[in-house]
């Protein structure tokens, strides 16, 4: 330690460090290393030199350096794993130092072609992956706009060569020139002894000889030297065939229009949601045919003959394109049904006086009291019809009708669209949507409301549905006709509020209709003991004598016995339970809340909920005239009962109330103290069907059409995430799946969430705009390509990865059927050359399937000396891109230092 | 005071008649016990703030009446409960049975699916036990809820009860929203440790 400590303070005497004099240039070096440094790109590492390019993820590292003032990006590529750590032994022995890497990467021709997808003027991976097969490598990228100086750019090669040679850098090191659309990359290596030049050719006009393999193979020649020594030329090439013209392939899914619905047919449509993009969602796909690493001297292509016959190249694979945001029918249905959600029209802007006049139609009393309360089909068709004939709402009679038969499947005589009576074991995890089941009323509402936005007439028809629904609910009410396609029951806290609202309805008119038979049933016979009427205070005066005749008995109590008399005891009917939705629950804890938590609020929450105790002890007292508090309990809340030893003189086990059953001042006894005997169906009603039913058509029809719109949203959304999901269930890609999931999830939360918020569906769009877009995407390969399980998987791949290889190859099932559309295609154009009056019919008349190559790509390798017959032989490569418009050539030529 | 609050639960007590819920909630809230507390009638309810590894919450906990005859009002009130207590007698196997139907109603009626239960076996403090600790906790553990013994009179485990509830439910990701708009509130997905600070933080 102490030798060295001299060492440098030796060192430090003997050069005196001074860098105030170091030019820009020096600085921009010094810059260069550091960040090389930093990226420890000096020190050596391994690498498996036969790892595919092909399937591994990149990583980027990006810094900003200046020249001058000129401000740079200087970014390395490199595939991700070169920087783990824990290989087994296995791996390692596999391993290069990196120091070989860059040469064999180059002379590898596992990685030739490897696909890359290209986002606007970037890709990925690098198109520098493709032309030379490199795994890191750096890249020089001016900040702001381009370099055009060829000067400035030798200056930073120069710069580049210093920084590598001073740190012994051991990755290609690349400057970005011209504009970025030109891919212009010229690049350095310097390895061991040798140095590798990355240059690049761009040129706009084809030199002739460049568009086939003999003249490219001599242009390389003549670029490395040909010597007797040298090993011959390795050649891989690739063609592309491009189709933008699908012909009678294409696939698109016209919206449903208005004509559709102008017969009989297409009615079921309805009851869906249509799906798809309405434009081809594929907008080209792109064949390859491709030969991987032959001899120079297998292959022959000049100008006249050609050995490479794309129908019998070894490899085929495709790629697409896809349309940009494609309009898809689903997710355009949500989104415009959203916007009416938005509108702050009122019904009367939208319907005018057609609104106002058929509600006082409707609402005339006294000639509801003149028709008979069980409706006949006839007697609503004519409802209908005399209710339409002075003014026309915005949907017109004729297709009205078949709307309300389809929403009000029970008016018809063997309607073809009833609501399934059984309850469908639900398909998704539609239990935890608060909706409503599939296809039920409002199910079907949702979707016409939707429809009539699309086709109908827009926000006015949809308005004249609500309208009309509401319409027909009050008339259900009005003639005792029960809503079909609604969960039986009381409203069901699980559904939506719509939902419950229906279902309140249908309770009171169930109601209504029960104590109406009874009254009918009590005018046939006087006996009977099932009725139901309103009654007035005066009424129950008459009925006080009935003290002692027992009335409104349920059934006998199996054991039970009256303490007093020893009369068996009798279960009283009682006042059923109080049907409410789920905003009225809200309302009566509300009110219990703000009773506050102290003592006085308990007492008076106890007031409130001792109505209906008050009411069973009124039908007990009826049932079971002189009976005591202690009897009631014994039924009502046997555990305050508590039985002593002994038995009283009817048999029964002695007993007494318990301790706090008989505190003084207990809400229990003065309800009993105040109970009259009165049978449950002569008491004041814990329930009022007219007025509850009121409220509930109130509601409905005082909805504006906004928010008549976010009452039926939720089931918008669930009907669109379940088509969704019935249409992508057989479609493998995880990323589609997991958003149909999120769709799904997120339907799930927004039901659930009480106050409605449109923009909060927002996020909902765009998840299913994407699904409804790969999910076309899918269809359409299928449609083009077959259906069968290895095009489905294949389909999926190409979707998802980009280009794939075609199972089977030129001869397989796909490949057959890509023919097909080609050959299509060709003909369609020739068609319009014979009517446009070209005569010329493509360049390749020999092949007639497949059009003129829209690319071809050539790769040619060898190792050679250079720059003279006596240096190293090294390692020398040039990819080749001829486009039917220009051409580039990148090449890697290495020299050896040591010997030139 | 009022900012400090994070969130206001809903917490029901439900269980067979006589069982002591009303008495658990008197002990909880008040502190005190009746010996001869007023049979609820329907339901009823009070609010007490407690605060959890620093964090207050507001609960509103409805207690119902246990009756047959009232179980077709009570369930109302079950609406958007995030955690009930199952309350049972251990000295009284008959209220021990009648759980199940409880568990089934709760089931029925909450409009949460992901409610966090928990049984409590009340009135330790008397003799003559019919439930052993044993048969209680392997309740629970069928029905995957929590379980604690309590005694209203000797405030044996009440506050523990609630205590206990309460933090399941913080834990429990998307069964509660802050009320407080301007925090943020991260929930971490494993569980936490009982009784310890640390399963969700507060960022400002």
């Amino acid at each position: 330690m102490a030798a060295e400590g001299n060492e440098e303070a030796e060192e430090y005497d003997l050069y005196h460090v001074d860098f105030t004099t170091a030019s820009e240039w020096e600085v921009f070096i010094a810059r260069i290393e550091e960040v090389l440094q930093q990226w420890k790109l000096h020190q050596n590492r391994f690498c498996n030199p036969k790892e595919k390019l092909c399937n591994v993820s990149w990583n980027t590292l990006t810094e900003n350096i200046c020249f001058a003032d000129y401000e740079f990006v200087i970014t390395r590529y490199f595939v991700k794993n070169l920087e783990e750590e824990n290989i087994s032994e296995e791996e390692k022995k596999k391993q290069v130092p990196s120091t070989l890497i860059t040469l064999m990467d180059i002379m590898n021709s596992e990685n030739d072609f490897i696909p890359i997808i290209y986002d606007g003027d970037e890709s990925s991976p690098h198109v520098l992956v493709r032309w030379y097969g490199l795994r890191d490598f750096v890249i020089l990228t001016p900040l702001k706009g381009h370099l055009t100086s060829e000067s400035k750019l030798k200056l930073l090669l120069s710069s580049f060569s210093m920084a590598a040679n001073n740190i012994s850098c051991q990755v290609p090191l690349f400057v970005r020139f011209l504009e970025p659309w030109q891919k212009f990359y010229v690049g350095i290596y310097e390895g061991q002894e040798v140095r590798t030049d990355f240059e690049m050719v761009h040129l706009k006009k084809i030199p002739s000889q460049c568009r086939h393999l003999t003249g490219l193979l001599s242009l390389f020649k003549s670029k490395i030297g040909e010597s007797d020594f040298s090993e011959p030329i390795m050649v891989a090439a690739r063609f592309a065939y491009c189709l933008h013209d699908w012909t009678n392939f294409a696939w698109t899914q016209d919206p449903p229009d208005i004509e559709l619905f102008s017969g009989d047919i297409g009615w079921t449509e309805l009851g869906s949601f249509p799906f798809g993009s309405v434009c081809e969602p594929i907008n080209s796909i792109t064949l390859y045919t491709c030969w991987p690493e032959v001899l120079e001297t297998m292959a022959v292509d000049n100008e006249l003959y050609s050995d490479f016959d794309p129908l019998s190249a070894p490899v085929w694979s495709l790629s697409i394109t896809k349309t940009d945001n494609p309009v898809c029918l689903l997710t355009d249905y949500v989104t415009e049904f959203l916007l009416y959600c938005t509108s702050n029209k009122t019904i009367e802007d939208l319907l005018g006086d057609f609104a106002a006049k058929d509600a006082n139609d409707v609402l005339q009393p006294f000639s509801l009291l003149t028709e008979s309360r069980i409706p006949t089909i006839t007697t609503l068709l004519s409802q209908y019809a005399s209710k339409k004939k002075s003014v026309e709402g915005p949907i017109n009679q004729k297709l009205l009708m078949p709307i309300l038969f389809f929403l009000f499947p029970d008016v018809e005589e063997n309607s073809k669209y009833p609501y399934s009576e059984e309850k469908d074991a639900d398909k998704t995890s539609a239990q935890r949507m608060k909706t409503c089941p599939r296809d039920s009323l409002i199910w079907r509402l949702a979707l016409v409301m939707a429809h009539s936005l699309h086709m109908f007439g827009g926000a006015k028809a949809a308005a004249h549905i609500w309208h009309e629904f509401s319409q027909e609910i009050r008339f259900r009410w009005n003639s005792n006709n029960m809503i079909p396609g609604i969960a039986p029951g009381f409203p069901d806290p699980k559904s939506c509020l719509l939902h419950q609202k229906l279902q309140m309805i249908n309770c009171c008119i169930e109601r209504r209709k029960r104590s109406e038979e009874a009254a009918l049933g009590k005018r046939e016979s006087d006996e009977s003991d099932d009725e139901f009427f309103d009654c007035d205070e005066n009424v129950e005066d008459d009925a006080k004598p009935a003290s002692t005749i027992p009335i409104g008995r349920l059934s006998q109590h199996n054991s039970l016995k009256l303490i007093n008399t020893g009369q068996p005891l009798y279960i009283p009917v009682t006042q059923g339970a109080t049907p409410k939705t789920e905003d009225q629950l809200e309302e009566d804890a509300q009110v219990l809340i703000q009773l506050g938590s102290d003592a006085e609020g308990s007492q008076l929450r106890a007031k409130i909920m001792s109505a209906s105790l008050l009411s069973d002890m009124e039908s007990f007292k009826a049932a079971n005239p002189g009976a005591s508090i202690e009897d009631f309990i014994r039924w009502y809340s046997p555990r305050d009962w508590v039985e002593e030893e002994g038995e009283d003189q009817f048999g029964q086990k002695k007993g007494k109330l318990s301790a706090r059953m008989t505190l003084p001042g207990n809400t229990w006894l003065e309800v009993w103290d105040s109970a009259k005997p009165v049978p449950a169906n002569r008491q004041k009603r814990l329930f009022d069907e007219t007025r509850e039913a009121e409220k509930a058509l109130h509601f409905l029809e005082s909805q504006t059409p906004a928010s008549s719109g976010l009452m039926v949203v939720p089931i918008l959304a669930h009907a669109a995430v379940e088509k969704l999901h019935e249409e992508a269930k057989d479609i493998q890609i995880p990323s589609l799946q997991n958003t149909v999931q999120q769709a799904i999830k997120r339907v799930e939360a927004l039901s659930r969430n009480a106050p409605m918020d449109v923009h909060r569906y927002q996020e909902l769009c765009f998840e299913l705009g994407y699904a409804e877009t790969v999910v076309s995407q899918i269809k359409s390969i299928e449609s083009k390509l077959g259906s069968d399980e290895a095009a489905k998987e294949f389909a999926c791949k190409l979707v998802s990865e980009g280009e794939t290889i075609l199972p089977g190859g030129s001869t397989g099932s796909i490949a057959s059927k890509l023919k097909t559309i080609f050959v299509d295609a060709r003909k369609a154009c020739l068609i319009g050359d014979l009517d446009g009056g070209g005569s010329s019919s493509g360049e390749n008349p020999n092949n007639s399937i497949l059009p003129q190559a829209t690319e071809k790509e050539f790769i040619l390798r060898a190792t050679a000396p250079r720059p003279h017959r006596h240096s190293r032989p090294t390692p020398q490569r040039l990819h080749v891109r001829v486009s039917k418009t220009d051409i580039s050539m990148a090449g890697a030529f290495t020299q050896d230092k040591t010997f030139f | 005071m009022e900012e400090d609050v994070l969130t206001t639960l809903k917490i029901l007590i439900i269980g067979e008649s006589g069982v002591g819920k009303s008495s658990l909630l008197l002990r909880f809230t008040e502190d005190s016990f009746n010996p001869d507390q007023s049979l609820t009638i329907g339901v009823d309810f009070k609010t007490k703030k407690l605060s959890i590894d620093g964090n207050t919450v507001r609960l509103a906990i409805w207690d119902t009446a246990g009756q047959e005859r009232f179980r077709t009002l009570t369930p109302s009130y079950y609406r958007d409960a995030q955690g009930a207590i199952l309350v049972y007698d251990v000295t009284s196997q008959a209220t021990f049975s009648k759980l199940e139907t409880w568990l089934s109603e709760l089931d029925t009626y909450s409009t949460k699916s992901n409610i966090v239960k928990m049984v409590v076996g009340n009135k330790i403090d008397k003799a003559g036990r019919e439930i052993s600790r044993e048969e209680g906790m392997k309740f629970a553990r069928r029905h995957a809820t929590l379980f604690i013994e309590s005694s209203a009179k000797t405030k044996d485990g009440v506050q523990c009860a609630f205590e206990e509830l309460v933090q399941k439910i913080i834990q429990t990701p998307g069964l509660w929203e802050s009320t407080n708009g301007g925090k943020t509130f991260q929930v971490s997905d494993g569980p936490a440790e009982p009784s310890s600070c640390g399963g969700w933080q507060c960022t400002i």
